[in-house]
C-alpha cells in the first residue's frame, strides 16, 4: 500500500500549507481535500484520514479556516472548510516564503551538481 | 467561538466530530466500491488507511484546543463517579490524608505564626530590628557585651537625634508588663489584668497603623516626663473587656500610679511587635515612672530595657544604615566610657556594637525558643504524611487490579496511555484535594490544642494562628504533592498491561496482581521503617523528658513553694527593704504546713546572673577563668530548701539584719578557686562595672542545679540579699512545706496581700510547676512524637493488614491446594505470619541503621540517654513487631480458615 505519512514525508507545516490553498480555491470537505492533494499532486501526496482531520481543527482553531455544515452534490450533510481573511494572510505570506526557500534549495542543489560534475 | 461556548457546545462537537469522520469513511468506501471492491473489502482497506477512530479523534480534540479543560472536567466527573461507587475506599483514603494532611497544616501554621509571619503594618519589609531582646531574653539590664540586644532610653534619644539613615525610628518597652488596670481611675473596683507597652510617641507613625476610633500618640507625646497620661487600647482588649463600646475615647484607667485617658483604639489584627506577646495598652514612654512605679528607667544610661526599631529611608540599605548607626553609636560610647573603672569594661563598652536586622517579622522570644522544636515536629508530621500516602497508594493498587479489565478495554478501544493515567491521577488528585480540605478543619482544632498544651506553660500565650494564605498555599501544594506521590505509582502501573492477556484472562486470577503484591510490600517495608525511626525519636524525646524531669537538682524540689513579689513598686527603699524581708518571712512562717521559709532574688528555675570576679588568695590568675554565677539569698536558704551544707556556716538573720557582706561557695566554686580547700574566711569581689561589692566567704555547700535540669557543675555563690549587688528588685519568697505546697499557695496570697495590700504578687508556684514551665518545649516535643509515631504506627498497622488482606484474597486458590493436600491450619497460618514478619524484619533492618544516624544528628536535643539507646531501641522494636503480629494475625487466621473444597471449586 501506498501510503506516505505526510508527518514524514511533508516538511514540517507544510500540510498547514496545502490544505489552505486547497479551501482557497472554493469550500471544500474533508475528503474532497484529501481527494484533490491526491489528484493534484499526482498521487504524490496522500495524507491518511488520521492526519488530516487534527490539521484541519487546528486551522480552524488558529481562526485560519471556518467550518459550516452543508449539503454536497449527492445530497448528504457534510462538515465544508473555507478560508478566513486570517487564513488568506497567512497563506500568502507561508506561499511566498515556501516559493523562495524551494529556489533556494533548487539553486544550491543545482550548484552542488555542477561541482559534483 | 470562544473557549467557553466551545465547552458549552461540547456535546454538539463531539456530535459534529463523529459525523464528520463517518462521512470520510462513508464516502470513502463508496468510492473504493465503485472501483470494484467488495464491502468488505473496502471497509477493512479504510480501517487500514484510517487508523483507530477514536485515537483521532482524540487527536482532533487536542487540536481543537479546550481539550485540557474538557477532558479535566470529564476526568473529574469520572473520578466523582468512581469514588462514589467505593465509599469505604474514598472514606479511609480521605481521613488518613486528613489525618496526615491536617498534622502537617498544623504544625506549619505554628511555624508560620512564629516565623514567617509578616507584622500587619504598611511596609513591613521596610523595618529593621537595632536590637532584639529575644537574643538574650533579658527585659531589663545594666551592661551588655558584643551585639546590643536592648538599649537604655538616653542611648535611643542619642540615635533618633543624630539619625540620618531611617525615616522613622522608635522605642519599645522590651517585655510587656502585665499590670492591673482599674476602669475610671480609682483602686476601689475590681483589676482588670493586661498587658501594657511603653512605647515612644512615634511607634505609631513609624509602623503606619491608623486608629479605628479616636487618634494614635503624636510625636511630641513623649517629650515630657509625665505630661502624657494617654492610652491606646488595642482591638482585642476593646472588644473583649469595652464591649466594643465606641465611647470608650475620654474614659479614664489607673495603672500603677498614674490616671490615663484613653485617646485611641489600635486596628484589628495589629498586636504590637513582639510576636507572641500581645499587647492590650500602650502608653507613652514619658509616663515610665507612673506605669512602673519606684523605678526611673529614661534617665540612667546604664538601664538597658529598651527595644528599638526603624524604618528605612527610601534608597538607604541596611548595611549602609548599619554603618552609620554605629558610628553614632561609637560616639556615645566614647562618651560615656571613661566613667567606667576598669581598662576591661571600657574594652568591653567600646566593643559594643548595633546590628540591624530585618524587622518585617517583629521580633519574638517564642522564635528562638520554638523554633528547633517546630522545624523537628514539621519534619515528624512530613514522615507520618509520607506513611499515608504509602497507605493509599497500596489502596489504589488493590483497586486498580480490580479495574485491570474497565482499564484494559479502554486501550483496546484506542485509548491513549498518557490519557488514562491522567484520569487515573485526575482520581488521585481528588482525593489529596478532599483530605486536603478535611486536612484544614482538623489543623484548625489541631494548632488550638497544641496552643493550649504550650500555654498551660507560658500563661496566656498571646499568639494568633490564623488560617492566612501562607497556609493555604501550603497546604494546597503538599495536597497536590501527596495525590502525585501516591497516584502516581498505581497509575502508572494500573496502565502498563497486556491488553490481550488481561482481557482474556478471567477477573478472578487476573495477570499483574504479583508484582502488585510485590510493590504493596515494599511500600508495607518503608512504612514499617519509617514508623520505627519515629517511634525510636518518640522514645528518645519521652526519656529525655523523663530524664530532666527526674534530675536530682540537690535539693528538696518537691516541697517548695515559691512567691514573687516586687517591693519597689510598693515604695520600699533601701533598709525598709530589709526590714520588709524580715516581717514577711516571720509572717509566712506561721502558716500551718510550712516548714521552713526563706528568699532569693529570682527564685528557682528563673534567670541566671553571673559576673567577673576578683578572688583573696586564689592561685588562679587568668581574668577570663575569675567569673561565677550568683544567688542573692536571706537567711535560712540552705536549711529550707534542704542543701547540704558542707563546711563553715549560712547566711543567718543576723547577717541578714545587719546587712552583712557574707556570702556562701557552692563546692564547685570551692575546687576551682581554692585547690587547697581553704575558703572560709577569704573575700571576694563582684566585679560589676558599675558597682563592685565585697563578700566574705563563710560557708561551703554541696553544688545543686538552680536554673536548669541540665545545668553544669559550675562555681556559684550566694550573697546576702541585704547586701544587694546592684539595684534591687523584685524578690523571691520561698516556703518549704512538709505536705503538698500547692496546698498552701491561696494560704500564702492572702498573708501576702494581708501583709501589704500594696505588695505586688507577680507569681505563685511550686518549683515542680516552674520546672514544668521551664521544661514546656521538652514536653512538647516528647509528647507530640509520640502522638505522631502512634499515628504513624497505625497507619503502618492499616497498611501491612490490607497487602496481607489482599495478597491472601489473591491466594485462596494456592492456599486451598496446600490445605487439600495436607497443609494444617497451624502451618498455614504460620507461613502468613512469616510472611508478615518477613516484611517486618527487612523494615527494621532498613529502618534502625537511619533511626540511629537520625538520632545522631539531633543529640543535641537529648538528655541523659545516647542516640543509639538501647532501652529505646528494644522498645521501638518491640511496638513495631507487636503492631505487625495484631495486623497480621486476622488475615493469617482468616487464610487458614480456608476451606480447601470450596477454594477449588471457584476455580
Amino acid at each position: 500500500m501506498v501510503n506516505p505519512s505526510p508527518k514524514s514525508d511533508l516538511p514540517q507545516g507544510t500540510l498547514d500549507l496545502l490544505l489552505l490553498k486547497i479551501v482557497a480555491v472554493q469550500p471544500t470537505h474533508g475528503y474532497a481535500i484529501a481527494q484533490r492533494l491526491q489528484q493534484i499532486s499526482g498521487e504524490i501526496v496522500q495524507v491518511p484520514g488520521g492526519s488530516l482531520y487534527p490539521a484541519l481543527h487546528r486551522l480552524e482553531n488558529r481562526g485560519l479556516v471556518k467550518s459550516q455544515w452543508k449539503e454536497t452534490d449527492n445530497g448528504r450533510d457534510a462538515k465544508f472548510y473555507r478560508l478566513t481573511h486570517k487564513g488568506r494572510v497567512h497563506l500568502n505570506a507561508q506561499a511566498a516564503s515556501w516559493r523562495r526557500l524551494a529556489e533556494a534549495v533548487g539553486l544550491i542543489l543545482s550548484l552542488a551538481e555542477e561541482g559534483a560534475r | 467561538m470562544m473557549w467557553w461556548s466551545r465547552l458549552w457546545r461540547r456535546n454538539k462537537l463531539e456530535q459534529d466530530l463523529g459525523r464528520e469522520l463517518q462521512f470520510h469513511i462513508d464516502e470513502r468506501i463508496s468510492a473504493l466500491k465503485s472501483a470494484g471492491m467488495s464491502e468488505g473489502e473496502a471497509r477493512r482497506k479504510v480501517r487500514q488507511e484510517f487508523g483507530g477512530i477514536e485515537q483521532v479523534k482524540e487527536e482532533c480534540r487536542d487540536a481543537r484546543g479546550t481539550l485540557w479543560l474538557e477532558s479535566t472536567i470529564q476526568d473529574l466527573r469520572y473520578a466523582l463517579r468512581t469514588l462514589r461507587k467505593s465509599p469505604a475506599f474514598t472514606a479511609v483514603a480521605v481521613l488518613t490524608l486528613g489525618l496526615g494532611i491536617g498534622a502537617n497544616t498544623a504544625i506549619f501554621s505554628l511555624i508560620n505564626a512564629v516565623m514567617l509571619r509578616m507584622l500587619p503594618v504598611q511596609h513591613p519589609e521596610q523595618l529593621v530590628l537595632l536590637t532584639d531582646p529575644s537574643e538574650s531574653g533579658v527585659a531589663v539590664d545594666t551592661t551588655e557585651h558584643g551585639i546590643r540586644s536592648i538599649l537604655s532610653y538616653p542611648e535611643f534619644a542619642e540615635l533618633r537625634s543624630q539619625n540620618t539613615v531611617f525615616s522613622g525610628m522608635f522605642a519599645a518597652q522590651s517585655e510587656a508588663s502585665d499590670s492591673d488596670v482599674f476602669p475610671g481611675g480609682s483602686t476601689a473596683g475590681q483589676a482588670m489584668k493586661a498587658r501594657t507597652e511603653l512605647v515612644s510617641g512615634n511607634f505609631f507613625h513609624v509602623l503606619g497603623i491608623q486608629p479605628i476610633i479616636g487618634r494614635v500618640f503624636t510625636a511630641e507625646e513623649d517629650k515630657v516626663p509625665g505630661g502624657n497620661p494617654v492610652a491606646v487600647v488595642s482591638y482585642d482588649y476593646w472588644q473583649r473587656e469595652f464591649g466594643g463600646n465606641s465611647t470608650i475615647v475620654g474614659n479614664t484607667i489607673r495603672v500603677g500610679q498614674g490616671i490615663f485617658q484613653i485617646v485611641g483604639v489600635a486596628p484589628p489584627g495589629f498586636r504590637g511587635i513582639v510576636v507572641g506577646s500581645d499587647v492590650d495598652f500602650w502608653f507613652p514612654i514619658s509616663m515610665q515612672e507612673q506605669v512602673l512605679p519606684g523605678r526611673n528607667y529614661l534617665k540612667p544610661r546604664d538601664t538597658l530595657w529598651l527595644q528599638v526599631m526603624a524604618r528605612l529611608a527610601p534608597g538607604v540599605s541596611r548595611k549602609t544604615a548599619e554603618a552609620a548607626i554605629n558610628t553614632t553609636f561609637q560616639q556615645t560610647l566614647r562618651d560615656w566610657a571613661p566613667a567606667l573603672p576598669t581598662a576591661r569594661e571600657r574594652r568591653n563598652m567600646l566593643n559594643e556594637k548595633i546590628e540591624l536586622r530585618p524587622g518585617s517579622h517583629g521580633a519574638s522570644a517564642l522564635r528562638g525558643e520554638f523554633s528547633d522544636p517546630l522545624i523537628l515536629l514539621m519534619t515528624m508530621v512530613g514522615v507520618v504524611l509520607l506513611i499515608a500516602c504509602a497507605n493509599i497508594a497500596n489502596l489504589m493498587l488493590a483497586r486498580a487490579s480490580g479495574r485491570e479489565r474497565e482499564i484494559g478495554v479502554r486501550l483496546a478501544l484506542g485509548a491513549a496511555r498518557r490519557r488514562l493515567i491522567r484520569q487515573l491521577l485526575t482520581e488521585s488528585f481528588l482525593v489529596a484535594g478532599m483530605g486536603g480540605v478535611l486536612g484544614i478543619a482538623l489543623s484548625v482544632v489541631g494548632a488550638r490544642l497544641l496552643l493550649a498544651v504550650v500555654s498551660t506553660g507560658v500563661d496566656e500565650l498571646g499568639l494568633q494562628v490564623p488560617v492566612d494564605y501562607h497556609v493555604l498555599i501550603f497546604t494546597a501544594g503538599i495536597s497536590l504533592l501527596t495525590g502525585l506521590v501516591f497516584g502516581l505509582a498505581p497509575a502508572v502501573r494500573g496502565t502498563r498491561l497486556d491488553i490481550n492477556r488481561t482481557l482474556a484472562a478471567n477477573a478472578r486470577n487476573s495477570v499483574g496482581t504479583r508484582g502488585r503484591v510485590r510493590t504493596g510490600r515494599i511500600l508495607v517495608v518503608v512504612q514499617v521503617a519509617l514508623s520505627l525511626i519515629l517511634l525510636m525519636g518518640g522514645a528518645l524525646f519521652l526519656r529525655t523528658l523523663h530524664n530532666m524531669l527526674a534530675q536530682k537538682l540537690g535539693y528538696d524540689r518537691d516541697h517548695l513553694l515559691m512567691a514573687t513579689v516586687d517591693p519597689v513598686a510598693a515604695g520600699y527603699k533601701g533598709a525598709s527593704v530589709t526590714a520588709m524581708y524580715e516581717r514577711a518571712l516571720a509572717k509566712l512562717r506561721t502558716i500551718p504546713g510550712v516548714r521552713d521559709v526563706t528568699l532569693s532574688r529570682g527564685g528557682l528555675f528563673a534567670g541566671d546572673s553571673g559576673d567577673h570576679l576578683a578572688i583573696e588568695g586564689s592561685p588562679v590568675r587568668d581574668s577570663e577563668q575569675l567569673v561565677s554565677y550568683w544567688t542573692e539569698i536571706g537567711p535560712d536558704y540552705f536549711k529550707t530548701l534542704k542543701i547540704p551544707l558542707l563546711r563553715g556556716r549560712e547566711i543567718d538573720s543576723a547577717d541578714a539584719a545587719r546587712g552583712a557582706p557574707a556570702c556562701v561557695i557552692n563546692e564547685s566554686f570551692l575546687r576551682r578557686f581554692f585547690p587547697d580547700l581553704d575558703a572560709i574566711g577569704k573575700h571576694i569581689t563582684d566585679e560589676y562595672p558599675t558597682t563592685r561589692e565585697t563578700f566574705e566567704i563563710v560557708g561551703v555547700v554541696a553544688d545543686s542545679k538552680e536554673h536548669a535540669p541540665d545545668e553544669k557543675k559550675t562555681p556559684r555563690f550566694y550573697a546576702n540579699i541585704s547586701h544587694p549587688i546592684g539595684t534591687v528588685g523584685e524578690v523571691t519568697f520561698i516556703l518549704s512545706t512538709s505536705g503538698d505546697p500547692a496546698g498552701v499557695a491561696s494560704e500564702l496570697r492572702s498573708l501576702l496581700r494581708q501583709f501589704d495590700p500594696n505588695l505586688p504578687i507577680l507569681t505563685v508556684r511550686t518549683v515542680n510547676q516552674q520546672i514544668g514551665r521551664r521544661l514546656i518545649t521538652e514536653r512538647l516535643v516528647a509528647d507530640l512524637a509520640v502522638f505522631f509515631s502512634g499515628l504513624a504506627l497505625l497507619m503502618a498497622a492499616i497498611g501491612l493488614y490490607g497487602v496481607m488482606s489482599y495478597s491472601m484474597a489473591r491466594r485462596t486458590n494456592e492456599i486451598g491446594i496446600r490445605m487439600a493436600l495436607g497443609a494444617s491450619a497451624g502451618g498455614v497460618m504460620r507461613m502468613v505470619l512469616g510472611e508478615t514478619l518477613g516484611m517486618v524484619a527487612t523494615g527494621t533492618a532498613i529502618g534502625l541503621p537511619c533511626g540511629v544516624a537520625i538520632a545522631r544528628l539531633i543529640s543535641s536535643k537529648l538528655y541523659g540517654v545516647s542516640a543509639a539507646d538501647p532501652a529505646s531501641i528494644a522498645a521501638a522494636i518491640f511496638i513495631v513487631l507487636a503492631s505487625a503480629l495484631l495486623a497480621g494475625y486476622v488475615p493469617a487466621h482468616r487464610a487458614s480458615r480456608i476451606d480447601p473444597m470450596v477454594s477449588l471449586r471457584n476455580e
